[in-house]
């Protein structure tokens, strides 16, 4: 029987193992420490506004992080909740020690999935095609296809101050040796940081004196069926200007500033140093006390993220109103580590240099435990396909927030750490938390990825939404003076969430669905025909283009779409540099090239 | 199918002239031109850009001795091999050069071809190949100046400016919708809405400049109105310099309109027209000739409104008055030879009403007539003073689109719609913003705008 190897087990990887698994591959998962899979390394929240689309998307593709998620979960917040509910986000804190131990103990007990402690140090390849890996401790071992997920951990190395060490992140060691199998196969490696800040002990800080924060009340979950009644409170903190002179005196020692740390950083979750010099106008900024988990006495300081040394971070924090005898558990540090940059990858995640090795998480330069597990979703399933001979799993950028992250990543490439912005979405409106099942699961259940009762939920689902509008149109509604149905209601009351019922699950789902189907009617009938001009794009198909035949094409426009060689002129158009006359050009060079067939036939 | 892929035409205006000006463009287009050529160079493919003289030949018979042009791709206008040939300004031996070419394989441009082609290929952008079609269809020297300014970038700047304006406003927007933890919500709205107004303002200065292209370009339609025997007739006459119209005593002599270009100095073009009187309707004839008149006044640019220094503002005034709208209207006391004493009174009536000062004239002593045509020029010239210019009507209408939707971003704001719509309404206008610059496109779009090119460009 084919085996895939999966290389790493954080995010990525176990969503790729547990999609691999229900497609009855064996699975053989490769880690570093195999008592801590799906480990939370960085802040204990999941979710979010886009990320919160994710992991709903995820969900409705039978995946193990909203599972997870949920049962980790301390405190939920729908974020944008103001908002119209495109644009909700549900976030959940989560209890990094549990997260760990749940996301271990599932995937361990999974029978076609074995797990070893191991390093990957090269892959085997034949005929540009895998056939293997090389660990250290195992030798050579067999497989038909590799999910390479090692996030940070290729040639990771730590920063604090004047101290370097190697690592992927704290208390472990970096991966090694993969750079010789990309070198060896012509792949270009980037490098990133990232960051993460001090955690503190609770019982030292003075909690009087921040602001609380607490949960959302309510059915908030990622799996609908699941409710947490008890909610452990978040806090807000700030910076001041005390704080902010601590790090401009200190940014000499600053290894970002010094010029150590080469690689980018992203720019929408900056360390406070780089928020300090940018927004130097700024008299303060927020920080966020997160909870580390129910028993756990540290809490995790979102905001704070800092590679200064152990001393600067010392009186930076001590200068917070509310940290000042804080006693810190462990300082915060950066992280710069390799990257393989997307624009390298197939649509599937799969390498175009060689057949059979697919990348997701970390290494393809994204940030974000939500977009790492997207992409093992995909980068699984696909591994999967490969090995089965099936047709490519891709999702497009009008179904899901999968499809943009992956499209953007492959066509886009990527040169700063990557997060997902609902706003990268065309079809921001048709993409919201609550559709996500209705979206997908056709979709997930041709892949094998969810069973048949999930299907006729989502088709019973269907069949209660048209009733409860028929209901929504025959009800009358009375508002001051005027008389409506309640489908008029929706479509002229600014906020019509507020009649919706909040103690039952699934009539919330209904009803969000509808509140978004009657009010986002007009945008929607434009975003169709949008979405019909792109699929005309889209059956245009030009991977098997030789590019130095087609006529007025640039020199550069020739180079960058040799580079990510797209599938079809609607990817190609996406291209950052490519310009309409190029669409053109590729356009008529498709046409003349059909009529040559078509002449030739006749011929 | 290469042989498809020649086009020729004709690049100058058909008659006659010293020169014509044939183009061929297209792989292999050299080709098919040196086949009917004697006597060029050896040099094979001839010397890129270099004048050659060659007779022309149709079979054993030389037709024009010629001079011409091979530009090699991509360093020509379309930026695929090119032939110009420059021959004798003879429709006959133009329109054999064209047949010849066509036996060869080439086929006949169509509308707008070569600047379609240069246009796929990468050698103008879609604002530029606008600016070529409005330059060659420009009837007056400013048309052509404001042409050359698009061309030069004039409008692009200004367009990348409103560009800005509405990037900032989405990305205000859009950071409301994403960073809802970190972002003072209720100022950055305040700013959005300021930014709005501002670029609502700019984009209607903007859509209202393409009228007044339109006018210094392609001319400016004055109509001389009045009411019958008002004198309307005997002015047109002497604005033209020539007796053009038929002059009479009797009220309604003129029925059909007439229209003749008139040029004011070097600068501007008008189309002066002179209609029926309008008033009471006495028969048949009358009143289908009050009909057109009314068509011929709702396409006016500018009005010349005639009042009669006898009848002074009466009734039917009024009533044309009414029916010109919000059009630009000079108004004129005639016949002032005929009633010397009644000036001053009719001159106060028409500006009291009006509240414009009108110019007193008699097309006999030619009193006021060079003042009348200085008024005129002046309203074009300031027209021209708007700085920019569109110059086709598919940037007009992507102009008001935008403008409709930046008022509905106004709109949802204010009925505290969700953001997620105001944002996507500000999609909508900034995807007219990338139609503009050529930036979104369609299959049809793009046949659509070279349509509307002339041949041979």
């Amino acid at each position: 029987m084919d085996k895939v190897v999966v290389v790493g087990g954080g995010h990525a990887g176990c969503e790729s193992a547990y999609a691999l698994s229900k497609m009855g591959i064996d699975v053989l998962i490769i880690t570093l420490d195999k008592t801590s899979l799906g480990r939370v390394s960085c802040n204990p929240s999941m979710g979010g506004i886009a990320k919160g689309h994710l992991i709903y998307e995820i969900e409705a593709c039978g995946g193990v992080q909203p599972l997870i998620t949920d049962r980790a979960s301390m405190q939920y917040r729908m974020l944008n909740r103001k908002k119209g509910s495109a644009v909700w986000g549900l976030r959940a804190q989560i209890d990094r020690g549990l997260y760990e131990r749940y996301m271990t103990e599932f995937i361990s007990s999974i029978g076609n999935i074995e797990i070893i402690q191991d390093e990957v140090v090269d892959v085997i390849t034949e005929g540009g095609r895998v056939r293997g890996v090389v660990a250290s401790d195992e030798g050579e071992l067999n497989c038909s296809a590799v999910v390479i997920t090692t996030g940070t951990f290729l040639n990771g190395l730590l920063y604090r101050g004047e101290e370097v060490w190697e690592g992927g992140r704290i208390g472990d060691g970096a991966s090694k040796g993969l750079e010789r199998f990309f070198e060896r196969v012509g792949i270009e490696l980037g490098r990133l940081k990232t960051g993460t800040p001090s955690r503190l002990y609770w019982r030292s800080l003075d909690l009087d004196r921040l602001i609380r924060q607490d949960g959302e009340r309510g059915i908030l979950n990622f799996n609908y069926e699941f409710v947490r009644d008890e909610q452990l409170l978040c806090y807000i903190a700030k910076t001041n200007r005390q704080v902010h002179e601590v790090i401009i005196k200190n940014l000499d020692r600053s290894p970002l500033y010094q010029g150590h740390i080469k690689g980018i950083g992203p720019r929408y979750c900056p360390s406070i140093e780089d928020k300090v010099v940018r927004f130097s106008d700024k008299e303060s900024h927020i920080l966020f006390v997160e909870p580390e988990g129910w028993e756990n006495e540290l809490c995790y300081i979102n905001g704070l993220s800092s590679s200064l040394p152990a001393d600067v971070q010392d009186e930076m924090i001590h200068s917070i109103e509310g940290f000042e005898d804080a006693e810190v558990a462990w300082y915060g540090y950066a992280v710069e580590y390799d990257y393989v940059n997307p624009i390298q990858l197939k649509p599937t995640l799969e390498l175009m240099a060689v057949d059979g090795v697919f990348l997701a998480g970390q290494i393809n330069g994204t940030s974000g435990y939500e977009e790492a597990a997207a992409q093992g979703l995909v980068a699984g399933v696909n591994a999967g396909n490969y090995v089965l001979g099936r047709k490519p799993f891709v999702l497009a950028r009008n179904e899901s927030y999968i499809g943009v992250l992956i499209d953007d990543l492959v066509t886009r490439g990527v040169d700063e750490p990557y997060r997902l912005f609902t706003s990268r979405a065309e079809y921001r409106l048709d993409l919201s938390q609550y559709s996500a099942r209705l979206r997908l699961t056709e979709r997930a259940f041709e892949q094998g990825l969810i069973n048949r009762n999930r299907l006729e939920w989502v088709e019973q689902l269907g069949r209660n939404l048209e009733k409860y509008r028929r209901e929504l149109e025959s009800r009358r509604m009375r508002v001051g003076e005027e008389d409506m149905t309640g489908i008029e209601y929706i479509r002229r009351n600014s906020n019509p969430y507020n009649m919706l019922p909040i103690d039952d699950a699934y009539r919330q789902i209904l009803s969000i669905i509808t509140v978004e189907d009657i009010r986002y009617e007009n945008y929607r009938k434009r975003m169709r025909r949008e979405i019909d001009e792109a699929r005309r794009l889209m059956m245009i198909r030009i991977d098997d283009i030789d590019y130095d035949e087609v006529d007025g094409l640039s020199t550069e426009s020739r180079q960058r779409l040799k580079r990510v060689r797209p599938a079809n002129l609607d990817q190609a158009s996406r291209i950052p540099g490519i310009r309409p006359s190029d669409i053109i050009s590729l356009m008529i060079y498709r046409r003349k090239k059909r009529d040559d067939v078509k002449e030739s036939r006749a011929g | 199918m290469s042989e498809n892929n020649i086009i020729v035409a004709e690049a100058t205006p058909r008659g006659v002239g010293a020169i014509s000006i044939v183009r061929l463009s297209g792989d292999n287009c050299f080709t098919v031109a040196k086949s009917f050529m004697s006597g060029l160079p050896e040099d094979n493919p001839p010397e890129s850009g270099k004048v050659c003289l060659v007779n022309l030949v149709d079979g054993e018979k030389v037709i024009d001795k010629a001079t011409v042009v091979f530009y090699k791709s991509p360093y020509s206008y379309t930026g695929e091999d090119m032939v110009e040939i420059f021959c004798h300004g003879s429709p006959a031996i133009v329109s054999t050069i064209v047949s010849i070419a066509e036996s060869l394989g080439a086929r006949r441009a169509r509308a707008g071809e070569f600047t379609k082609r240069a246009f796929i290929n990468g050698k103008v952008d879609i604002i530029t190949a606008e600016a070529i079609n409005s330059l060659t269809r420009s009837m007056t020297k400013v048309g052509s100046s404001i042409a050359m300014s698009v061309m030069k970038g004039n409008l692009k700047t200004v367009i990348g400016d409103i560009s800005k304006g509405m990037l900032l406003i989405q990305a205000l927007i859009e950071a409301i919708i994403e960073y809802e933890e970190d972002i003072p919500v209720e100022g950055t709205m305040k700013r959005v809405n300021t930014e709005l107004n501002e670029l609502i303002k700019q984009l209607q200065r903007i859509e209202a400049s393409y009228g007044a292209f339109k006018v210094l370009s392609g001319g400016a339609n004055v109509v001389i109105v009045g009411r019958k025997n008002a004198g309307k007739t005997t002015l047109f006459n002497r604005l033209l310099g020539y007796e053009r119209g038929i002059v009479s005593e009797h009220p309604g002599t003129t029925r059909d309109y007439i229209r003749e270009p008139l040029h004011l100095g070097d600068d501007y073009l008008i189309y002066l027209t002179d209609i029926a009187g309008l008033g009471e309707v006495s028969d048949d004839i009358d009143m289908m000739a009050t009909e057109s008149a009314r068509g011929v006044i709702s396409n006016a640019d500018i009005l010349v409104f005639l009042v009669d220094v006898q009848y002074g503002w009466g009734g039917i005034e009024d009533k044309i008055l009414g029916s010109l709208s919000d059009k630009e209207i000079v108004y004129v006391v005639s016949r002032a030879d005929l009633c010397e004493e009644g000036v001053v009174k009719v001159f106060k009536k028409v500006e009291s009403i009006t509240g414009c000062k009108p110019i007193v004239i008699s097309s006999i002593t030619m009193q006021g007539i060079d003042e009348l045509r200085e008024r005129v020029r002046a309203i074009m010239s300031s027209l021209s003073k708007i700085g920019t210019f569109l110059v086709s009507e598919r940037q007009r209408e992507l102009v008001w689109e935008m403008i409709i939707h930046l008022k509905r971003v106004v709109n949802l704001i204010e009925r505290g719609e969700g953001i997620e719509m105001v944002a996507e309404e500000m999609r909508c206008a900034i995807r007219c913003l990338e139609l503009f610059e050529g930036r979104g496109y369609t299959d049809e779009m793009i046949d659509k705008i070279f349509e509307e090119f002339c041949v041979g460009k």
